[in-house]
């Protein structure tokens, strides 16, 4: 297992929940940027502080999907007329949303994007574990985001994705500021995977692979709700965080690559 | 510890294999012709470096999409280095930016013909993810674990330098990197959108350059730790020095002009590996052939290095492969070190004032390190250096 590292901030941006989530963005931003890049923006903002004695030095950011809405988009004009808009390419570019965050907030180190699927928010969390002291601290913005095409594919899509991918997945931007020192009340997170499961129950994996990394582990264990989607890890992570839950590990599985991750929160107390 | 290279796989424009990529690219091949697109109307054809149809890619991989057979060939090259496994735990990094779009753009193009055609959407749409790729890699060499990078254009370069951080914190003994990407319609005409695609094809450096020529290819790089090399029969091919991460904060798609974000990149990538810019004895640049990118490259390199190393681009042979192109032109950079050569910069004809120096004529010449870059879209920089093994990095 990698070494712990510690959250100072998180916060979530889920427009089901806070339908006023775009009201502290810049206008120009409201008025051009993709769907997605605000959600992204967003939740960054909100966590960084460039005036901060420790500003955010690098971002990493983990999706699944990345800006879907603007590939379609992009697609429907090279299918129409034979070229696409250049803004959706752009914008349909996985990293588009870490370079958004970055050009916006004016973060200069390393800029990063994982997409592993259901287990992106842990292998974002490997990714941070082996950036130089120097670039600490790091932003992990790890987001997703519901399209029309997505809904109207979901009641076709095999059952074993549909099982981890339910019609009602809620989509967000979680954003979480971490450094590889601990300070007062930080709380130390870690992530393993994402590992094959070779087509054996991703529970009992999720079971394995934390008795392996975490020898003696007494605490919960989320799977059920955490594996509903993309983002759902990262959310259950916030929640885990704004509780203040103690010892918990939050597993994922993507029945795409059919592997699964986890992911160790420990709190300060 | 110490990483080093034990195996190399390629497959681009000139077939597959590491050895006819290098030396293609050593003789300067040039393998652009117009590609088309036969589902969407034709604007352009662009001059791009495909994979040739007739190589036995395929073989025995019907059915996979593109990108998936392309990694999985330069994959299977790397690890003949590997005969037996040795109990190694390999974990897999594999690079990406299209991954399996190619099935979305077919499925999705039958889609907007006929709706009910969305039940062929969702299944297909299953390999859309990148991370589809690295599982499938995983699984063929019974990795241990996968993470999937996507950084545009710098993917791969990513990809190695978070390997090989992972086997110095041995998370694992061995590393096998892919990079991949296949011709796809929404890169063709998404770079087309962009005006970015030179009409003449590609010329790196040259005065007269007007954009980039897309080509296709995976790379990949069998890592493995000093540990390794100690109990493994294993000849290295070279030694991972560094890697260095940067990003612009200048603008989504054009590079700062003076390149301080590549210099950065590039002062990181030297810095891990623990050299002087003195020490380098080549750069083999990102090299794209747009009027921007290479102008701020140069720029980038003139402000660190003094005097500046003789520098090249391999883009008119390999075409500019996105996620694949750091990883792909590493394997050259393997080769470079071990058979002492500096290719030729293919396309370019005429110095451009503005940049102020040409790249280096194609020669022999014993090599000790080379420094390569990658950059990529919102101003995503990576640098690599590499080192013939048994270099004496201080």
């Amino acid at each position: 297992m990698n070494r712990y590292l510690y959250v100072t901030r998180h916060f979530v941006v889920s427009p089901s929940r806070s339908p006023q989530w775009r009201d502290e963005l810049p206008a120009a931003m409201k008025r051009r940027d993709a769907r997605i890049w605000q959600m992204a923006y967003a939740a960054a903002q909100k966590v960084t502080d460039p005036a901060d004695r420790h500003p955010v030095r690098s971002v990493i950011t983990a999706t699944a999907l990345g800006a879907l809405e603007e590939t379609r988009l992009f697609l429907d004009g090279a299918f129409t007329d034979g070229l696409g808009s250049p803004r959706n390419f752009i914008a349909s570019v996985h990293n588009s949303m870490a370079g958004r965050i970055a050009l916006g907030l004016g973060i200069s180190g390393p800029n990063l994007t994982l997409c592993d699927s259901h287990n992106s928010f842990a292998s974002g969390i490997v990714s941070a574990d082996l950036l130089r002291p120097q670039d600490f601290p790091a932003l992990i913005c790890v987001i997703d985001e519901r399209v029309p095409l997505l809904d109207e594919l979901q009641p076709h899509l095999p059952g074993r994705c549909r099982q981890f991918f339910l019609q009602s997945w809620e989509e967000a931007a979680v954003a979480f500021v971490v450094t590889d020192q601990p300070s007062e009340g930080s709380v130390r997170i870690r992530a393993a995977g994402p590992i094959p499961a070779n087509r054996r129950d991703p529970l009992e994996v999720c079971r394995e692979l934390t008795q392996r990394t975490i020898p003696g582990f007494a605490g919960r264990l989320l799977f059920e709700e955490s594996s509903t989607s993309f983002v759902q890890p990262a959310l259950s992570a916030a929640q885990a965080l704004t509780q203040n839950s103690g010892h918990c590990v939050i597993g994922s599985y993507s029945p795409v690559t059919g592997a699964c991750a986890i992911v160790e929160i420990l709190s300060a107390t | 510890m110490d990483v080093f290279i034990a195996g190399t796989g390629a497959v681009c424009a000139a077939g597959i294999g590491s050895d006819l990529c290098a030396e293609a690219v050593r003789r300067g091949a040039d393998f652009l012709k117009p590609w088309t697109i036969p589902a969407i109307p034709a604007v352009f054809s662009p001059l791009c470096a495909e994979v040739p149809c007739e190589t036995d890619l395929l073989t025995g991989r019907e059915g996979l999409y593109r990108t998936l057979a392309l990694a999985l060939a330069a994959a299977s090259e790397a690890m003949l280095a590997l005969t037996d496994r040795y109990d190694l735990r390999c974990e897999v990094v594999t690079a990406t930016t299209v991954g399996g779009i190619s099935r979305t753009e077919q499925a999705y193009g039958a889609y907007r013909q006929d709706p009910e055609a969305i039940t062929t959407l969702a299944v297909e749409s299953a390999v859309h993810e990148p991370a589809v790729l690295s599982s499938e890699i995983c699984r063929s060499i019974n990795g241990c674990g996968f993470h999937t990078v996507s950084t545009a254009c710098s993917s791969s370069l990513h990809a190695i330098g978070m390997a090989k951080r992972l086997i110095e914190r041995e998370c694992c003994d061995a590393c096998l990197v892919v990079g991949a990407d296949a011709l796809c319609i929404t890169t063709v005409r998404g770079f087309g959108s962009l005006t970015l695609l030179d009409p003449k094809g590609c010329r790196p450096f040259d005065r007269d350059r007007a954009g980039i020529s897309l080509g296709e290819g995976a790379g990949a790089l069998l890592l493995v730790s000093s540990r390794v090399l100690d109990k493994v029969p294993i000849t290295p091919l070279a030694q991972i020095g560094g890697w260095g991460a940067s990003s612009d904060c200048y603008h989504m798609t054009a590079p700062h002009p003076q390149g301080t974000g590549a210099k950065a990149a590039m002062s990181a990538a030297l810095d891990e590996t623990g050299i002087a810019p003195e020490d380098i004895d080549c750069i083999l640049a990102h090299g794209t052939g747009t009027p921007d990118n290479d102008r701020a490259e140069i720029a980038a390199a003139r402000s660190l290095f003094d005097p500046l190393p003789p520098f090249c681009s391999v883009k008119r042979t390999l075409g500019h492969t996105l996620a694949a192109s750091g990883i792909l032109e590493s394997v050259v950079a393997v080769h470079m070190l071990r058979d002492g050569f500096i290719p030729p910069t293919g396309g370019f004809s005429n110095i451009d004032e503005e940049i102020g120096v040409s790249p280096a004529a194609s020669c022999e010449k014993p090599l000790r390190t080379i420094i390569k870059n990658a950059f990529g879209f919102g101003g995503n920089n990576a640098s690599l250096v590499l080192c013939r093994p048994g270099y004496n990095i201080s």
